[in-house]
């Protein structure tokens, strides 16, 4: 959605993707600092040394992106694109799939893999509307037939 | 190692393929494993070496050379039908093919599905069989490389294949190279190689670490599902499925950038562990600096499908004939064949050429069987894979999910692994929907271990004397190499720029 | 049109039901068994849980199957075989590292919780390269002596049986931290980089690199172990020769065995024991796990393995804490010093649920001279 988006979504978008990477690299690098340091030369062989570097690399890095989303005028307009999201059909689809998918994944363990699976299909396939009934019960049973049984015997798998 | 030894693996080369090929146990499994290596590797969220070790059980129950001809079928067949589901669904099976999704999927979309299946077909073969070929013929170069390469070399392979997968995944290096390093930070969750520290270990699965065949089935799976089916109409495939187009002229047309990327698949498959998910970047990074048409790469590039498959291929030589001649196991499915043939009772390592004469050439020709029998049994069933990848976007994508899932339960058996899957699947998409491409961070996850543990390894082992580790000539060499990856990617970038 | 669905979805879901049900026949086992290897395929613990589960299969008339859950040093596969229920049908496969999992901070798992079956021991050996110029240990010694803090020896990880016993034996041999300690991936790793001439010696498995031994390329100085070893042709000396006080420390040698739940019934935990005795005795299991890796096979179950897993726990534990990797004091779990060591050695194993009876009348049978 955001290539047809305009300039001033995309800077937005930009700005907050900057804040939320600048803040992670900002917690690898304190975190890495409090790792303990041990060896020969204790600070270069210490286990934080890498993740360091990378955090160090990374604050560069997102900077950078940061830089352009300010300069691009995303942080004056960052309120109005996170107020226009919820506006757009495709994001209420993608999170009704994200919540079905989340489910899915979220109820293994608790209850046997093939009911989730069956469940899964039958929900996921009633919302995308892939045809009739006997359609879809066809699909999510074979499918789930495939995924829940053909599979695991077929590696001699443990299921969930 | 003597040349007499290599010498007669050679000259047994030849008489070892004909009995490969006139057993009919043999070629009956070897044609079970390619199959249900086609199978792992249609279906996104299964690997290869997931299936191997799973089968591992089954295989003992055989004979060794159908064992060994089962699980090599399986390899080679994943191996290569990885790039199927590459090209037509956009989910790479295999992290060695996240650059075959670069040129392969926007073919797809332009109605090419055929002709890119026919040359992957076509590509792949060749990579498998000269790579393997290369290998035997410089067996005692590679050996002798192979115990050279150092911690340090390691270290700065390690660096230039984020450098050049950052550059050439999305449309801003930068944000390839931010993608990257995310990468190589998720793999330093966990315990460390060194002092055995748990690193950002704060619970008992984070001290396990983060598993990267979940973190590729999210990144590459679930992050496509998501932002496929979030469209009310989502794409469909145009031009007519039916059977692999294969377009000789091509391969020919494109033999150089052929042999350059099996010379980069050899080369690079000797580094243990991140070989084969390095090689085709720089193979395909290597091609487009040569080709004629460098502005097609990533639209739909012949010349770059081709290059990154040879690469992806041959690797699988260069990584296995050392493992038989050292020992040491290069990459995953390595390992399992390691496993394997100690179980068996054949010991891998340098007694291997004197004990059992003729086992490397047996093993050889096991993969040029495989090889084959696989192409042609690919172009035959290719009308019944494209049929089904072709299939409404609606049905097969939940059904990806589904594999999905039992896929990262399978690669550790743990309910984290699923969370993680379904964790960088959310994180996928919110990479993509901002042009973050995940391919490099699959590859920061996959050798970002082998990156910290073989710098700090080698500041280690030279800690009284690190200027001598910085005169190393292979180092000096790499290191040469990325600061010309660093100074080019900068131009590449400020053309970008200017393009814009 | 709905009612038909419904229909469908309930036929198709009995028919699943039907075909995961057990069938009639011996009370235990009904069904395959698996077996949770704590490290990845190809390793040692891999190699050896395999190959007791393929010559078990047959006693106990049932599929065995194994799969590798990786990670914390074998404690996440561990988790779950407790998690499951106690019937037999769920094993832990691999090294028997279990006293180390508490103080490496994963929970309050331990050898405890378990039964134990040990199977073969891996002796741990120092080898340097063919054209070095030490031929005892006692060169290497001296030279590490005359060049302080310039030597470098590889080992397979860290708090591995390879870095303690070079760690010990330096400290006993008054050279304390005199060598640089360098960890790889594997005993055969270390090997590699040892041929590569990166490091000086390696403090590794034995049978991790026996065949360079063989092919000339690597000489064994010393071999943590109480006799003389010949394996193809190539004569290992014990450590025992030089410093005799170090013979109770074989107990950092890495065991390998299978292990269930302590929850787990007597009438199964005899089954096993018998199967296990079947497979040990069995001329592949021997080829594959003792053999070709240069171990010693040493069944031991019943009262004798609980002895031999606290020994273990006591005999890495402390050099893991000495030597930084473990946070935690052994002490605050009760676990005594490997010099100290008396059986019981804490309250955990003071309130052990004991072993059948019939196991151990099993394993006395066993040991008895034949």
């Amino acid at each position: 959605m955001e290539e047809h988006g305009s300039e001033g979504q995309r800077n937005a978008g930009e700005f907050l993707a900057g804040i939320v990477l600048v803040g992670f690299s900002i917690f690898v690098i304190v975190e890495s600092l409090r790792m303990p340091q041990r060896g020969p030369i204790p600070y270069v062989l210490s286990p934080g040394f890498l993740p360091l570097l990378l955090g160090f690399i990374l604050f560069l890095l997102s900077t950078f992106v940061l830089s352009e989303g300010i300069r691009g005028g995303g942080h004056r307009k960052l309120g109005m694109w996170l107020g226009g999201i919820s506006k757009h059909e495709e994001f209420w689809r993608w999170l009704i799939i994200l919540l079905m998918t989340g489910g899915y994944t979220f109820v293994l363990g608790k209850i046997p893999f093939w009911m989730a699976t069956v469940a899964y299909f039958l929900a996921i396939f009633i919302y995308l509307r892939i045809g009739g009934p006997a359609r879809i019960a066809m699909y999510a049973l074979g499918f789930s037939l495939f995924v829940s049984y053909v599979l695991p015997k077929l590696f001699e798998m443990p299921l969930p | 190692m003597s040349w007499e030894l290599i010498i007669q693996e050679w000259r047994l080369l030849p008489s070892m393929f004909l009995h490969v090929i006139t057993s009919p146990g043999t070629v009956a499994t070897l044609f079970l494993g390619t199959l249900i290596g086609l199978v792992v590797g249609v279906l996104p969220g299964l690997t290869i070496v997931m299936a191997m070790a799973l089968l591992l059980g089954f295989v003992f129950r055989l004979p060794l050379e159908w064992g060994l001809a089962l699980l090599i079928g399986i390899e080679t067949g994943a191996q290569f039908s990885g790039g199927f589901t590459a090209i037509m669904i956009n989910i790479p099976g295999t992290p060695a093919a996240a650059a075959t999704v670069l040129d392969g999927f926007p073919l797809a979309k332009q109605g090419r599905a055929r002709e890119a299946v026919g040359a992957v077909i076509g590509a792949s073969f060749l990579g498998e069989i000269l790579g393997e070929l290369c290998t035997l013929i410089f067996l005692p170069f590679v050996t002798l490389l192979a115990l050279k390469l150092g911690d340090w070399e390691i270290f700065l392979v390690t660096v230039a294949g984020i450098i050049i997968a950052g550059a050439l995944a999305g449309k801003n290096p930068i944000k390839g190279w931010i993608a990257g390093v995310a990468g190589l930070l998720f793999a330093m969750v966990g315990m460390d190689a060194i002092w055995g520290y748990p690193r950002f270990g704060y619970t008992i699965d984070l001290v396990k670490g983060i598993n990267f065949v979940p973190a590729l089935i999210g990144l590459f799976g679930l992050s496509e599902v998501f932002m496929v089916l979030k469209e009310k109409v989502p794409y469909q495939l145009t031009g007519r499925p039916g059977r692999a187009i294969m377009r000789w002229d091509l391969i020919f047309r494109h033999f150089p950038t052929i042999v350059r990327a099996t010379l980069v698949g050899v080369g690079i498959g000797i580094i243990p562990g991140i070989g084969e998910a390095v090689s085709p970047w720089v193979a395909y990074d290597w091609a487009k600096r040569t080709s004629r048409h460098p502005e097609e790469f990533g639209k739909g590039s012949f010349e770059g499908l081709i290059a990154a498959e040879t690469a992806d291929n041959a690797t699988s030589g260069g990584a296995l004939i050392p493992t038989l001649v050292l020992g040491i196991p290069g990459s995953g499915p390595t390992a399992i064949l390691l496993a394997a043939l100690f179980i068996y009772g054949v010991r891998p390592g340098p007694t291997l050429l004197i004990d059992r004469p003729g086992f490397v050439a047996f093993t050889v020709a096991l993969f040029w069987a495989g090889a084959l029998m696989m192409r042609i049994g690919a172009w035959l069933l290719s009308s019944l894979t494209i049929r089904l990848l072709y299939i409404q976007r609606e049905l097969i994508l939940p059904l990806a999910v589904a594999l999905g899932v039992l896929g990262a339960w399978g690669s550790g058996f743990t309910y984290f692994d699923v969370m993680t899957a379904f964790a960088f699947g959310v994180l996928g998409y919110l990479m993509r929907i901002r042009d973050y491409p995940p391919a490099p961070m699959v590859l920061g996850i996959l050798i970002g271990k082998i990156a910290d543990t073989s710098l700090r390894r080698a500041l280690l082992t030279y800690s009284n004397n690190l200027l001598s580790m910085f005169l190393r000539p292979a180092g000096l060499i790499l290191i040469a190499f990325v600061i010309f990856l660093l100074v080019s990617g900068r131009r590449i970038r400020g053309r970008a720029v200017a393009r814009t | 049109m709905k009612h038909r669905i419904v229909t469908l979805l309930c036929a198709a879901l009995l028919a699943l039901a039907a075909s995961t049900a057990g069938l009639a026949g011996p009370a235990w086992p009904k069904g395959p068994i698996s077996v949770l290897v704590g490290w990845a395929a190809g390793g040692a613990s891999d190699i050896v849980s395999r190959a007791l589960a393929l010559e078990m299969e047959k006693p106990l008339g049932t599929k065995i199957i194994v799969t590798n859950v990786t990670g914390a040093l074998g404690a996440i596969a561990a988790r779950q075989v407790l998690s499951a229920p106690p019937d037999g049908y769920t094993w832990f496969g691999g090294a028997a590292v279990h006293g180390t999992w508490p103080l490496l901070g994963a929970g309050p798992v331990s050898w405890n919780n378990f039964y134990s079956w040990l199977a073969v021991m891996f002796p741990t050996t120092i080898y340097v390269r063919a054209d070095s110029p030490w031929r005892t240990i006692e060169d290497l010694l001296a030279e590490i002596k005359a060049k302080p803090g310039k030597l470098k020896y590889g080992h397979p990880g860290p708090g591995s049986n390879g870095e303690i016993f070079a760690g010990v034996l330096l400290a006993t041999a008054g050279l304390k931290g005199q060598a640089i300690s360098i960890p790889y991936s594997g005993g055969r790793e270390a090997g590699k980089y040892l041929l590569g001439k990166e490091i000086d010696f390696i403090s590794v498995t034995m049978g991790d690199v026996t065949d360079w031994a063989k092919a000339g390329l690597l000489r064994p100085l010393a071999n943590l172990y109480t006799k003389p070893m010949k394996f193809e042709g190539v004569e290992f000396r014990p450590i025992t020769e030089v410093f005799p006080k170090l013979a109770p420390l074989t107990a950092i040698n890495p065991f390998f065995g299978i292990y269930v739940n302590r929850k787990t019934p007597d009438d199964i935990v005899v089954k096993i024991t018998e199967a296990f005795i079947y497979a040990v005795k069995q001329e592949r299991f021997r080829k594959i796990a003792v053999e070709e890796r240069a171990g010693v096979l040493m069944p031991l179950f019943g009262i004798e393995s609980d002895k031999m897993m606290s020994k273990i726990e006591s005999a890495r534990s402390w050099p893991l804490f000495e030597l930084g990797i473990a946070p935690l004091n052994p002490s605050k779990l009760g676990i005594p010093r490997l010099e100290e060591w008396k059986w019981p050695p804490h309250a955990r194993a003071e309130f052990l649920k004991p072993w059948p009876e019939q196991v151990e009348v099993m394993f006395r049978k066993l040991r008895a001279p034949s």
